[in-house]
């Protein structure tokens, strides 16, 4: 199978050699330099870049947004030089990424910008509207704006209105919920559409991206047990409770966060599949 | 009582429910056994009482079915003291709650103080969550 990272990003590719349990190989090409990792029985097994091998190539490629890559399944590693399972491995990509964040680094390991999914890609047109008409609002450059037709910027109001009116169904939903932290409402390549936040130092995009990843792991595991379809994906910590629904049709889930001992789940789960519905009505056809 | 959330409301209904009817706890639970709302005085536990109470009305509901009776609207459990817990399931559009509470002794009178609150729920619930 050959293809671009633009169309299928690396965190992707492994997961679906891991998943399907493959030995194979698999060449990338970046900007002059190969990468090629090498799978054994559904682990990466093996990693080489230049004159670098194991872990420490995979966390590298993995910000790696363009080339082209090239997957032969029945090849061998020549020796194994990595031991840490694949969705660890991606979770600690994840959590390299999130530490050395700078703008959307951690936008590929999350990334399933397929061009012919249509739920992605009205996840894209609505964060593009979003991040457009925040620019707009803030006064950067205004000038390039008022190119636009009237029509665009009519767009852009009814954008925000879709926007702001998640936002308020988020805002009201925690004030529902006892022991509210925070609640988010996130596309399935682990963008938020929306959030909410009561505690500041929390970054809720870092945070939404990680727990993107921990439900498609989930996910994928409840399917692989056949195990029907996952209602909700339930965390509990020393602390928190943190809840995750998907909303009809699984391009969008709800997560929430409450604190364990003031919180209560019941209530959690409740509101968060009376919201999920609210949520499904209000987003944009 | 209005400015309140639908939730802040629920917890408010079973504290003054306890309140009216003297009971040590009451919980409103779903039919998975985890609690909505609750009011509890200090050494109750409302999450194991709403567990119970979920399996407690299971086990009614397996034995209406049996015997060919409709739904219970009330199922009570008595220990040889007197003191009693009482659940009433009941539907607020799609879903299946119960409440429950804790009678302290056969004297004490529930039934008005449970129907008040039953209504009261789904007065709330249309309120803020339909």
């Amino acid at each position: 199978m050959q293809g671009n990272l633009r169309d299928m990003a690396i965190a992707e590719l492994i997961q679906l050699t891991c998943q399907d349990r493959k030995t194979a190989q698999l060449k990338i090409d970046h900007s002059g330099q190969q990468a090629i990792l090498y799978f054994m029985d559904g682990n990466v097994a093996h990693a080489v870049l230049g004159n670098q091998t194991g872990e420490e190539v995979v966390y590298q490629i993995l910000r790696w947004e363009d080339g082209v890559f090239d997957l032969k399944t029945g090849v061998k590693p020549p020796k194994k030089t990595i031991t840490r399972n694949w969705s660890g491995i991606l979770l600690e990509g994840a959590k390299r990424l999130d530490e050395n964040k700078v703008g959307d680094d951690l936008t590929p390991i999350v990334k399933n910008n397929h061009p012919e999914d249509k739920g992605m890609a009205k996840l894209g047109d609505m964060l593009s509207r979003r991040t457009n008409f925040m620019e707009f609002d803030r006064g950067d450059d205004q000038k390039d704006y008022q190119k636009n037709s009237q029509k665009d910027i009519q767009n852009y109001d009814h954008k925000d209105n879709d926007m702001s009116k998640m936002d308020d169904i988020l805002k009201e939903m925690s004030g529902e919920i006892t022991g509210y932290v925070a609640c988010a409402l996130v596309g399935l390549d682990g963008i938020n559409i929306a959030s909410h936040t009561s505690n500041k130092a929390a970054d809720p995009d870092a945070i939404s991206a990680q727990l993107t990843m921990l439900l498609k792991l989930v996910d994928a595991t409840v399917e692989k047990l056949g195990a029907g379809i996952i209602e909700d994906n339930l965390t509990t910590t020393e602390s928190a409770y943190i809840l995750m629904r998907f909303l009809p049709g699984k391009q969008y889930y709800l997560g929430m966060a409450a604190n364990r001992k003031t919180g209560n789940l019941g209530n959690l789960r409740l509101i968060s599949k009376l919201y999920t519905e609210r949520l499904a009505m209000a987003m944009p056809s | 009582m209005d400015e309140l959330s639908g939730s802040a409301q629920l917890n408010s209904l079973l504290l003054n429910i306890n309140s009216e009817g003297g009971f040590p706890i009451s919980v409103l639970t779903d039919f998975q056994g985890l609690a909505i709302a609750w009011a509890a005085s200090n050494g109750m536990d409302p999450e194991r009482q709403s567990a119970v109470v979920a399996f407690v009305q299971r086990a009614a509901a397996q034995v209406s079915k049996q015997l060919g009776m409709a739904e219970a609207d009330e199922i009570s459990f008595y220990d040889t003291n007197g003191q009693h817990l009482v659940c009433r399931p009941f539907q607020v559009d799609t879903y299946g709650l119960i409440l429950a509470v804790v009678v302290p002794d056969r004297g004490h009178s529930y039934r008005r103080a449970t129907n008040r609150a039953v209504g009261e729920i789904r007065r709330i619930w249309k309120t803020f969550w339909k």
